[in-house]
């Protein structure tokens, strides 16, 4: 199947590249600059991290590493743009293409993308076939077979220095590393209805960060000790979830689900199950960094400076709120719910396999809030409607961080956390998201 | 298609039963419906309304009953049809049948019909057909239903006066006398309908009765029923999803007893009789290992000893394919949740639960062949071609693929859900018709006698189809039994039993009261080689009711006694009766029985109180470390050791502890009781995980002092807590720590096989040590350790000097020193997992490998060795306790398992894969693709999903480098054996008894038990520490093998009072007395 879209495609550009007159690289570049060439690809690339169910943490660096390569690529040719080689860890800078003189920067950029995601999911035929599309779409543009070629070879050279370096941020080693532990302290967490899959990424915390200097630089509180005596905090905040979920309002619930963003919902009546699958917090993230880069009529560079740089705060996120996760290890409304206080209860949302604090959405939405207010502004509106294939409505919002507040809070709704995991979680992302912004230029 | 069934075993074993007829293969013809005038198929219409998402049992299909309604001696059938009118059909005799529904009135008015029971209720000698109902989920059309026969070819519903116009979700109803009053009460199978995924399983629902369905067991007053579940002890709850009741008195006291195998989470119950009108249910006592999601169950003695065997379905499939398709298994933490939680050992596979007659069941599905047979629903054990041994059949498929993981996992999802998922809700015909639909051949199993059965494609049975119910008669009163199968959305099966080379006796029963057809009634025929027994109840298999005439094949005998037990416990005997005819049998000419007390004289007698221990092991899941491993290997600790260890010349007894729990010396005193001594200096080792002790004065200096194997996988590879103790002796029993770091002080092990000699004959003990396992790095080779004594006790690592056989040689778990070769000085036996058993010959001091010359393959999954001179000819044979053959894991020479080790995705952390061959040669993996995935991710880019890894073999899995750079070991005997020493290193493989087989040995023990001048043996295993997909290793209660003074033994019924329950480790026995260490349990101690 692959080896015949291929030879397909390598027909195809013999027979078009034999065509008298070609398009100039100036105005390939004048082509290419569409940012819509990247949206496309950003798009692709969370269809296919749907597909292949990645968990959360996962999801993020599947963002961060094409992110990277193709703003590297920019970067390297853009003057406007500063290179993180150097600003980010262990990133040295890309390497300049062979023929300087042919490659189409932009072209480049969008194929760089496409490559290193390739690389990263597993349903590489999916991505195979968009990057055919969009290779003979250049093609019936009538630019040069030459410069086609010269880019797609300099992407993939940008492609084998990014995947080496994202080698070593220690992600294969981890895959090997023992699974949680279970335990009969009743604090500690346990897997939940459903499923009751395993804790995923329980040593997430070292996967080398971006920029924060560790997983640790942003410890948040602890939780409250666990305590099911009547009037203890924890107790408190058990009995909270248990009566938001009951007295929910509609907009509660709708809230709840249009931030559910969890990647893989087994529905189960009998032997006769089905999965629902949605895009990743990261995904929804990355989602409206595009709305927003549309909205602001940025162009294909722009568009990939914004995204890399919340894909940098997703990935730093997820990184630091994971260790605080494993550290406290801490147990699921749903289980002390149903373990003591009422069997039968249901959460409006199906619980993640994952420890309670800090709640993940809460850090990366913050973070990511944070980040596109530093990139846009705070008064940037915008209408989110990134989960309306996945059956929800739209949501308007009067800036990115209404937006986070709202991700954070609908954990509450979801009956998937308890408060403290969303206020500290919304601190944990705020101090990430700062110290991104603080570290890192892109601009001169 | 790829094969993992065990034909090997088979072959052996036909080979061994040749006393049973073997010449005559059953054979079946299937008839033309046309032809022989049905037109029956169970046809299901799916709605976007009702379909098996609104209906989850929408594809259980329907149940067939064979019964004479019109007295001519001809059996009738009446098919039941879920959606639309149940069907009955008049045998006239010569395979033609006549459909009377019409004109009987038996079609049924009801919703959705299951299954169907034909019995004479009202005793007015005309049977009567009672019809289960289900399905209407909002509505209230769902009571049961009851034709009464009236005599002249119509029948009249009258549930509503007999008051067995049941409302629940009824699956099936089985007619009995509970209480012998001389009536017909009644179980009623109902299953639940509340949602699977609402329930929470922490809640224990099972003893809360749901007001409208649960089971019921309803009592026949004067012609009416009454429920009587609640004081008879039923339950009947709504997390009771039963599929199958069967009736059988399972501890022969001529009572009924009842067994109900349940779907979904909930387990199965055991109910037994307890003769004043009520049950008890003992399922977690007797029963271990059971089927996660029942099905049909059937009860018959399938081994001729007078015990009826129960026999349950369940989803696993047979076909390699499928099985790497439609399947998925729990993982260890959620089965051990459930396990916590009430649920009990529930596995993914059919279970063949041996009656071992006192009260206790050993599961032999994996053992017998028959655990993997698909989706089935029902199970019928009969004797297909009249050899007196019951054969196998298994009705299966499912019309759609439910568990299909690409379905659950890709096609249900994106754009096809778009569509079908909207704002309307959600379209469930789409749903339901992108779900792959696949026919799976009915199995048909043949008994070959000592529970093997053998597939039986030649029977004509095993056809592609979508089956539920069936049952066996007698169609054409040719004596044997033909069989009828109820299909979905296909034509029913009519099979014609050819068999003519086995003779038959058939009976039919004249009961009395009102019970005519005395259901319930026990046959027994003896061919003066086999008894063969046989219970009378109508209601068998999935939703179906069967021929009520026994009809036993006899093999080749030609006169037969028979006994018949009546429901009332009274008897008939009769004696040389001719074969290949029919006798009519009256309860009113029934003897009072006599009353029989067996009396047993046993060997082992346990004793209360004598060591109060309790072997506790901390809480470990070797599974959260490494992905692809099937066993854990955390509480293997057992060697205990016994001497006199305070020179008191009583015997004194040592106890290795697990990590958390320190080791124990207890010293006896002269009165017989004993001492927990030493406390202080054993607490201070408790951190590391004791799995061996050896007693051996190493200083010389007269007393015993003691050698601990630190092992386990519980600790990091560097921790100090690996390193083995020495404690010294002072004369008196008081232990001092010695300062050597043992076995070696630069390397840590993880050890377990501990063996002493003088190897270089200089006049002290040296040691050889052998590593278990490299921690955290299952499949990785292991070292033996020679440590070499100086006088003084002081030890040095002389490996190399000594021996060039030790390095790297495998996961060692026992060594014995012995003078095999008899020329006077010890030589070196080893065993592993994954190994040889070794023979190293002492040649002056050094260890030199010998090539044994042998019948009998060697490399196995050994756990333990005794060396003993079985014959007492003067030279030492080898019993070596291996994993057994009640595996799903299966190896010979020809077809072995392969582990391949290799660190296969270069992050650091090398895996071992296990594989089994196939008989196309090519080697495939156990795992399943998720659970190769979760350890080398990158897999899923090759596979990126169910299908494309069906038939993924290891070399097309792995390039050739990768495989090159693997290290491959090997396992082709998985069978305990016993090596008889004929002298200058040849031995001959001696059979053991096949119970032995049951299960995994960890301890083996000799002594002359039974005082009769040779040597018998204990043994004893069993594993839990087992993944869900493979399931726990449990049918051994520890085996007493007598030996007949040649060297040939027989396992004991009754263990003659040595019965364990649980994973015995080590069985110790000195004087008059055997201590048991079982895992997590006390010290068991007997006297003999």
């Amino acid at each position: 199947m692959k080896r015949i879209a291929s030879l397909l495609l390598i027909g195809l550009i013999t027979i078009v590249g034999c065509k008298e007159e070609s398009i100039s690289i100036v105005e390939c570049e004048k082509i290419t600059s569409d940012a819509s060439y990247f949206h496309n690809s950003l798009k692709k690339l969370t269809d296919v991290i749907v597909h292949d169910i990645f968990s959360p943490p996962v999801a993020s660096r599947v963002y961060l590493y094409p992110c990277i390569a193709a703003y590297e690529v920019i970067a390297s040719k853009d003057d406007n743009y500063i290179s993180l080689a150097g600003q980010i860890k262990e990133l040295e800078k890309i390497p300049m293409p062979k023929d300087t003189a042919l490659v189409s920067y932009n072209l480049a950029s969008s194929l760089a993308f496409i490559e290193v995601g390739q690389a990263l999911i597993f349903s590489e035929d999916k991505i195979i076939d968009y990057k055919n599309e969009l290779l003979s779409k250049m093609d019936s543009m009538g630019i040069s077979r030459k410069v086609i070629r010269a880019s797609h070879d300099y992407a993939i050279q940008v492609k084998e220095h990014i995947l080496e370096w994202a080698g070593k941020d220690n992600y294969n080693e981890t895959r090997s590393y023992p699974k949680f532990a279970l335990s009969d302290d009743p604090s500690r967490w346990k897997p939940t209805p459903p499923s009751y899959l395993e804790g995923i990424e329980p040593h997430w915390r070292e996967i080398r960060t971006m920029v924060i200097d560790s997983a640790q630089q942003f410890v948040p509180p602890p939780p409250p000790e666990y305590s099911l005596k009547k009037g203890a905090d924890f107790y408190n905040l058990v009995m909270e979830v248990y009566n938001v979920v009951r007295d929910q309002t509609k907009e509660q619930k709708t809230i709840a689900s249009f931030w559910d963003c969890n990647p893989f919902v087994m529905n189960q009546t009998g032997h006769i199950m089905y999965a629902t699958k949605k895009i990743t917090p990261g995904g929804h993230w990355m989602g409206i960094t595009s709305i927003a880069s549309k909205k602001s009529n940025a162009d294909l560079a722009e568009s990939i400076h914004n995204a890399t740089w919340v894909a940098i705060g997703l990935f730093d996120g997820f990184i630091s709120c994971w260790d605080e996760k494993y550290r406290s290890s801490l147990t699921r409304p749903e289980t002390v719910i149903n373990e003591h206080i009422d069997p039968d209860w249901i959460p409006t949302l199906q619980t993640p396999p994952f420890p309670e604090h800090t709640s993940g959405h809460s850090v990366i939405s913050t973070a990511s809030a944070v980040i596109l207010t530093h990139l846009l502004g705070d008064k940037f509106s915008f209408t989110d409607d990134v989960e309306v294939e996945y059956g929800l409505g739209t949501r308007s919002f009067s800036s990115f961080r209404e937006a986070s507040e709202e991700a954070a809070i609908s954990r509450l709704y979801g009956g998937i956390h308890y408060m403290p995991a969303i206020k500290d979680g919304v601190i944990q992302g705020e101090k990430v998201g700062n110290y991104i912004i603080e570290k890192i230029r892109t601009k001169k | 298609m790829i094969s993992i069934r065990k034909y090997i075993i088979v072959l052996s074993v036909l080979v061994v039963s040749c006393s049973q007829d073997q010449t005559a293969l059953p054979h079946f013809t299937l008839h033309d419906n046309q032809e022989i005038g049905i037109d029956f198929s169970n046809d299901l219409v799916s709605t976007n309304e009702f379909n098996v998402y609104k209906y989850r049992n929408f594809y259980n299909g329907g149940g067939v009953a064979l019964g004479d309604i019109n007295n001519d001696n001809l059996l009738d059938i009446y098919f039941v049809s879920n959606q639309s009118t149940n069907k009955l059909y008049l045998n006239k005799g010569d395979f033609q049948f006549e459909e009377i529904t019409e004109s009987a009135g038996v079609g049924g008015q009801r919703a959705w019909s299951t299954g169907v029971t034909i019995v004479d209720i009202n005793a007015d000698g005309w049977n009567d057909i009672y019809v289960c109902n289900s399905g209407d989920l909002k509505g209230d059309n769902k009571e049961n239903e009851l034709f009464i026969n009236n005599g002249d070819g119509t029948f009249t519903e009258q549930a509503s006066k007999y008051n067995l116009n049941d409302k629940g979700y009824s699956t099936h109803a089985t007619f009995f006398d509970y209480d012998r009053d001389g009536d017909l009460d009644v179980y009623i199978l109902n299953n639940s309908y509340t949602a699977i995924g609402s329930f929470n399983l922490t809640k224990n629902q099972r003893p809360i009765r749901d007001e409208l369905g649960g089971d019921k067991l309803m009592e026949n007053r004067k012609g009416k029923f009454f429920d009587v579940s609640d004081r008879a002890g039923i339950y009947g709850s709504e997390i009771g999803f039963g599929l199958g009741v069967t009736v059988s008195d399972f501890n022969n006291d001529s009572w009924d007893d009842i067994f109900i195998s349940n779907d979904f989470f909930e387990r199965d119950y055991l109910y037994i009789n307890q003769k004043d009108k009520t049950y008890k249910e003992v399922l977690t006592d007797q029963m271990h290992s059971i089927s996660a999601a029942s099905m049909g169950a059937d009860a018959a003695d399938i081994d001729n000893d007078g015990y009826t065997d129960v026999f349950v379905t369940d989803m696993l499939p047979s076909e390699y394919e499928r099985l790497k398709t439609v399947t998925t298994f729990d993982d260890w933490n959620r089965y051990y949740k459930n396990l916590v939680n009430g649920y009990h050992h529930q596995f993914t596979r059919n279970m063949l639960h041996k009656n071992n007659g006192n009260e206790s069941f050993s599961e032999l599905a994996r053992f017998a062949g028959v655990e993997a047979s698909d989706w089935s629903w029902g199970a019928l054990l009969f004797d297909m071609d009249n050899d007196g041994l019951k054969d196998l059949f298994i009705a299966n498929g499912i019309y759609r693929d439910l568990t299909n993981q690409d379905y659950l996992q890709y096609i249900a999802n994106e754009s096809v859900m778009k569509s079908i998922i909207n704002d309307d809700g959600v379209n469930y015909k789409e749903l339901i018709d992108i779900i792959p639909s696949n026919k799976v051949n009915n199995h048909a199993y043949l008994n070959v006698g000592k529970f093997q059965f053998a597939r039986a494609p030649e029977s004509g049975l095993e056809l592609p189809s979508f089956s539920n119910g069936s049952a066996y008669g007698d169609l054409d009163n040719d004596g044997d039994y033909d069989l009828v199968v109820n299909n979905i959305n296909m034509p029913s099966f009519v099979f014609e039993n050819n068999q003519n080379d086995n003779n038959y006796i058939k009976l039919i029963l004249e009961g009395k009261d009102a019970n005519l057809s005395a259901v319930g009634a026990k046959v027994k025929v003896s061919t003066g080689e086999e008894t063969i027994l046989f219970e009378s109840y109508p209601a068998k298999g999935f939703q179906s009711s069967i021929d009520p005439r026994p009809n036993i094949g006899v093999g080749q005998a030609q006169a037969v006694d028979i006994e018949i037990i009546w429901p009332d416990g009274s008897v008939s005997a009769m004696a040389g009766v001719p074969v290949n005819q029919t006798v009519t049998a009256k309860q009113s000419e029934a003897i009072k029985a006599k009353n029989e007390e067996d009396s047993q004289d046993f060997i082992f007698l346990q004793e209360k109180g004598k060591l109060d221990y309790l072997k506790s092991e901390n809480k470990y899941v070797d599974f959260n470390r490494e992905r692809l491993i099937y066993h854990m290997r955390s509480n293997e600790g057992a060697g205990m050791s016994v001497g006199d260890l305070n020179g008191d010349g009583q015997n004194d007894i040592v106890i290795p502890g697990a990590k958390g729990f320190a080791t124990k010396i207890f010293l006896q005193s002269d009165i017989g009781n004993f001492l927990n001594t030493n406390e202080t200096t054993l607490e201070g080792l408790k951190e590391s995980e004791h799995v061996n002790s050896a007693l051996l004065d190493v200083d010389g200096d007269g007393d015993l002092d003691l050698y601990l194997a630190s092992g386990g996988v519980e600790h990091s590879e560097f921790s100090a807590h690996l390193l083995d103790h020495l404690l010294i002796n002072d004369g008196s029993g008081n232990f001092s720590l010695s300062d050597h770091k043992l076995p070696v002080a630069e390397t840590k092990m993880s050890t377990k096989a501990i063996a002493s000699a003088d190897i270089d004959g200089d006049g002290d003990l040296d040691m050889f040590v052998g590593e278990r396992v490299k921690i955290g790095k299952y499949g990785a080779r292991c070292s033996g350790k020679i440590l070499v004594n100086d006088g003084k006790g002081i030890f040095t690592d002389m490996t190399k000097e000594v021996s060039s056989e030790l390095d790297n040689v495998g996961m060692i778990t026992d060594a014995k020193f012995s003078d095999v070769d008899n020329d006077g000085d010890a030589d070196l036996v080893i065993c592993g997992e994954f190994m040889d058993v070794l023979f190293l010959e002492n040649v002056n001091g050094k260890l030199e490998r010998k090539q044994i010359n042998t019948d009998v393959a060697l490399k196995g999954w050994w756990n333990v060795l005794k060396i003993i001179d079985i014959e007492q000819d003067g030279d030492m044979d080898i019993l070596a306790g291996n994993h057994g053959l009640n595996s799903r894991f299966s190896a010979s020479e020809e077809l072995p398992l392969k582990l391949y080790y290799s660190d296969f995705d270069n992050n650091r952390f090398p895996e071992g894969i296990v594989t089994f061959t196939s008989e196309d040669g090519k080697d495939y993996p156990y795992a399943l693709r998720h659970n190769l995935i979760d350890q080398i991710k990158s897999l899923k880019k090759n596979y990126p999903d169910f299908e494309s890894f069906k038939e993924a073999d290891i070399a097309s899995i792995f390039s050739k480098e990768q495989l090159e750079g693997a290290d491959v070991s090997i396992a082709n005997q998985l069978k305990s054996v016993l090596l008889i020493n004929d002298g200058n290193w040849k031995f001959s493989s001696a059979e053991l008894p096949e119970e032995v087989q049951y299960s995994c040995i960890y301890a083996i023990d000799a002594q002359d038990y039974d005082r009769d001048g040779d040597t018998d043996l204990l043994m004893g295993g069993n594993l839990y520490n087992v993944v869900p997909e493979m399931g726990i290793y449990d049918a051994s209660y520890g085996h007493y093998l007598t030996n007949d003074g040649k060297g040939k033994f027989k396992s004991e019924s009754d263990g003659s009072g040595f019965f364990v329950k649980g994973e015995i480790r080590d069985i110790k026995s000195w004087d008059d007395c055997v201590m048991v260490q079982v895992s997590g349990d006390s010290l068991i101690t007997y006297k003999y």
